[in-house]
Parts: structure tokens; sequence; C-alpha cells
């Protein structure tokens, strides 16, 4: 097993017991993603100056003796809406292209306090809005396990880079399953945290009250390292706060009866089945849970995030920063102009939905009906989180689709989203985890924890990790 | 109403430009998904309230010190046009309604 197979914590270990230099892991990850990006086209911009430069910090801390941290000298790959300061960051917009960070984001200022390694910035799909990263401005990124498939949307780019082993870890952002859906068509795990565990200063917003930022890793252990040094309450961002982890014993998984009823795929639907009867061998109690709503909750889900979207994204104007349309007339016409062209499809698809849903006459049938909705589904998880420690459940309906499958219908993209968007609209913590296989392609489950239950998630991830059938 | 004339005068209020073919394919597309979010009419809300946030009610502001904040350079460095320490924009003269 060579360098690029380790884990973070591996990898850290060797680095601070002076086995491996961190520069001389910091080249090798330089020389991988040479070899493998014209394949897999996961990153949009690589930073080997920064990489060495910061690797070449770590050497010299351990050189003199000095003490450096859990992830130092480790190298990972970063999304491009979450902002490193003096680095381009473009949310994968051509409105952006250009676009210099003025500052760093929560997140990447708690780990360069911990002399974290950047490799690069990772493609997604624009502003984030998609399940496969093809609605990215830029480039296509492809599925490292079978390169005529999606690796995945939102966060393709970071799952796909840490799965060819291009990267250790990689942050990502999830509002309706984009870190964990991608994690799950790559093979590698992703943690949603709780709503407002983490920052989201420095993230460029899709969808506030749903997007977090999260860590996708090879292993439970290490997702945890990585939420360990992000999560916390931030004056910059209101919405975040701190929180003691519940604590319970009994170990009781209930599984929502309506993830398996319709439009599941029939191999996941069987490989999950037998994966929660191996789960009750080991004596969890498995008991059937219901989300009576969960056939409102694509549509709810797409009636908020288009609205936020579109009050949100009105920022991109044309006037203060990013691409702007020369040749208008009129100052709306700079707006019309450098909007209709600096956006891509799906973000003016869902801009457009948001402003319908949001125009006079509307509101009430869609708006604050789905605002209702969305109560009631969570009402509905913390009803199932009075009787049970955890919810297990698919990622997806379908394995990764074909590059190209699925562009020319909205509708079904949206629906490939299905399983991963209740967690984002009651704002609970879930991981998703990788436990079989079906020919070369990963399948994984989500386990939804309840409020700030990510200690547990983690200790149940790894037991699944320990169950899975494969090496 | 003809919905593409509908997506039209939405384009204008999302400040988004569409060409004719766009103002085709979004209506098409748009109508169908519109059709698919119907659902929610049959759910009961009565009595129910709206979402508001994820977080308890709870006062979020600092005590009133002076912090400091990004320099105004920094900011300019990026607009598009500019006058000093202003920002340049285009004519905005009778161009205001729909």
């Amino acid at each position: 097993m060579g360098i690029i197979d380790l884990t973070i914590k591996e990898l850290n270990q060797k680095i601070r017991g002076k086995e491996i230099k961190a520069v001389t892991v910091a080249e090798e990850f330089l020389e991988v993603i040479k070899k493998k990006e014209k394949n897999i086209k996961a990153f949009l911009e690589i930073t080997p100056d920064l990489a060495l430069e910061q690797a070449k910090k770590v050497d010299e801390k351990i050189e003199k003796g000095e003490e450096v941290s859990e992830i130092a000298g480790v190298p990972m790959a970063c999304k491009d809406n979450i902002l490193f300061e003096g680095k381009k960051c473009t949310a994968g917009s051509k409105i952006l292209e250009n676009y210099i960070a003025k500052y760093d984001a929560t997140v990447i200022k708690k780990l360069k306090e911990k002399n974290f390694v950047l490799l690069g910035k990772t493609n997604m799909d624009e502003f984030a809005m998609g399940s496969s990263t093809e609605n990215s401005a830029f480039q296509i990124t492809k599925n490292p396990l079978d390169l005529k498939r999606v690796p995945g949307g939102s966060s393709g780019g970071s799952a796909a880079a840490v799965s060819a082993n291009e990267s250790v870890y990689a942050l990502g952002s999830d509002t309706g399953g984009s870190i964990r859906q991608p994690a799950a068509f790559c093979g590698v795990v992703g943690l949603k945290p709780t709503y407002g565990s983490v920052s989201r200063f420095g993230l460029i917003a899709y969808a506030p009250s749903f997007d977090q930022i999260g860590p996708i890793t090879k292993t439970v252990e290490d997702s945890k390292i990585i939420y360990d040094i992000i999560k916390g309450r931030d004056d910059f961002d209101s919405t975040s706060f701190s929180k003691k982890e519940n604590k319970k014993e009994k170990k009781t998984i209930g599984v929502p009866k309506e993830f398996f009823e319709k439009g599941i795929d029939k191999e996941i639907k069987e490989k999950t089945l037998g994966f929660i009867n191996k789960l009750s061998e080991q004596g969890y109690s498995i008991k059937e849970v219901s989300l009576p709503n969960m056939e409102y909750a694509l549509s709810v889900y797409y009636i908020i995030v288009c609205s936020e979207a579109s009050s949100n994204l009105a920022r991109f104007d044309g006037i203060r920063y990013g691409f702007s349309e020369k040749k208008a007339k009129n100052l709306k016409d700079t707006y019309l102009k450098t909007r209709g062209i600096g956006f891509g499809e799906e973000v003016r698809r869902r801009i457009l939905l948001g402003t319908y849903a949001l125009s006079a006459g509307y509101y009430d049938a869609y708006y604050l009906r789905a605002q209702k909705i969305r109560n009631l589904i969570k009402k509905d998880f913390e009803e199932i989180f009075k009787d049970v420690d955890f919810i297990l459940a698919p990622v997806s309906p379908i394995l990764p689709f074909k590059i190209g499958e699925k562009t020319d219908d909205p509708l079904s993209m949206y629906l490939a989203d299905i399983y991963t968007i209740p967690v984002n609209l009651a704002g609970v913590p879930a991981l998703s985890v990788p436990f079989s296989k079906i020919g070369k392609l990963s399948i994984s489950v989500q386990i939804i924890g309840n409020y700030f239950d990510e200690e547990k998630l983690f200790e149940f991830g790894k037991i699944i990790e320990n169950l899975r059938d494969y090496d | 109403m003809d919905f593409k004339k509908e997506i039209e005068k939405i384009s204008v209020l999302a400040r988004i430009e569409l060409s004719e073919k766009d103002k085709t394919k979004f209506s098409k597309e748009l109508n169908k998904i519109l059709d698919h979010f119907n659902i929610l009419q049959k759910a009961d809300v009565k009595g129910i309230q709206p979402f508001l946030t994820h977080s308890e009610s709870r006062n979020v502001f600092r005590n009133d010190e002076a912090k400091t904040c990004f320099g105004k350079e920094i900011l300019k460095d990026d607009f598009l046009d500019k006058q000093g320490n202003y920002l340049k924009i285009k004519s905005v003269k009778k161009e205001w309604e729909l």
C-alpha cells in the first residue's frame, strides 16, 4: 500500500513520526493529480506552490521539535464554493470565473490553524445546483469507479478526488444531498452535519436554511477528525451554534418504510434490506418507522430552495465583482444581460422557479404551503427519534447514472435527490457510508441521527464499515 | 394565461434575459415541474405554522465594540468601473418600468 492509499490518521502518524516528509507527501499527490486529472477532471484549480509551501512549514515545525496537529501535512481538496483568501473561487460559474476570494471561510481559517495542506479547488455543479456535477460551467468530472458515469453532485469533484486517491480528504457542501450522494456514488464516506453545527461564513450561499459544509473522507474515523476541527459556533454566522452531544445507550434502528416503496433500484433495495438483517443479527433492534409526509418532501424542498436561491443570487449583478456584460445599454440592461449570459441553464431555471414561487398570486400556494409542510416533516423526524437512535436508509434510489443520461430531463434529475433531501428539510445530521458493491460500483447507506448526534453517527458508522461485504 | 408570457414576466422580475428558444424550453420544463409540485395541494396544513428557523430564538447581537473590517481598497479592487472611491454604474434614468 502506497502513501496515497493511507487515511488521514495513518499519513499524519507517518509525518509526525518523521517516517516521511510532508513535502514528499504533497509532491506525491501532485504527481498523482497530474497523471489522473486528464481522465477524472475533479479539480478546477490545482495549487502546487501553496501545497508545497504549507507542507514545508509542517516539516520545519517537526524539525524544530514542535507539536503539530492531527491533520498536519495531510493533503486535501476543497470544493470551489468555499473561500480561500487570494485564490480563485468560482462556485463552478462563469459569473465568478475570475473572482479572487478576499478572505478565508471560517472552516479554512480553522484548518489553517492546524497546518493543513491544500492541493486545489474542486469541480461542482454551478452554485451547487445539481446531482451529477454536469452543471459546472467548466468541465465534466468522471466517476473514478466507472469513467462513463457521473460522480454525483454537487460536490462531485471533491468525492471523485478522494475516491481516485488524488486527495486524502476533501470539503464539500450539502444542501439536499450534495455531500452524501457523491460520496455514495464514488464509494467514500460523506457527512452532512447538523444544521448550524459548522459555520457557513465564507461558503457561497445557495439556500441558507439548508447549506452545510462537511467532510468527504475514506473512513468514518477520518470524517470525525475533520468534523471535530471545523465544527462550533462562529460570530460570523448567527445560525451556527455549539451544543453538547446527546447521549443514549440503547441501540434501536428505525427503517423508514417509504424509502423502500417505489422508485428504488431492485438491487439497491435487496442489498440494503440484507444489510439491515445483518445488523439485526448483530443485536440491533430494528423498527419500522414512517415519514408520512415523505411524498411532499421533493416538492417542498425544490420550492423553498429555489426561492432562497432566487433571493440569494440577486447579489450577482455585474456591478461590484465578477463577470459583467459590457454591451449593456443601461443599468437594467446590465443586470439582464450579465445574469442571462453569466448564469448557466440550471441556475437560470432555479432562479425562475423561485421567483415564480415567491411572486404575487402564487406565494400562498407554493412558498407558504411548502414552509408549513416543512414543519410537518421536521416534526415527523422528531417523533421518530423519540423511539429510535438512528434511521437507516439508502442514500440514492439509483446507481450512478451515465454522463448525459439525465441532463435533458430536469425533473428526473431532481428525483435522484429524493432520499437525501428530507434530512436537509429537518436539519438533522446524516453520514453516508459505503457497505457493498454492485459490479464495480459502490452502494452506501445513510445513518440519520437526531440533532447534534454526530458522535453517535461516527460510532455506528465504524460498525457499518466493519460489516461491509468487501475489502 | 399563456405560460410562455408568464415566464417572460418572471424573467424580467428575476433580471435574467432569455432568448426565444430558452423561453420556449423553460416554459415547457417549468410547467412540468410545477405540475409535480401540485401534490402539495392535497396536504392538510390547517393550523400548521410555517417553518422559520432551525435555531432557538436567541439574541445574536454582540457588544458594541469596534472591530476591524475589510478596507475599502480591497473591495474597490473588484469594481468593474469606478471613479475615485465611487462605484460607477450605467445610467438608471427611465428604465425601471417593467
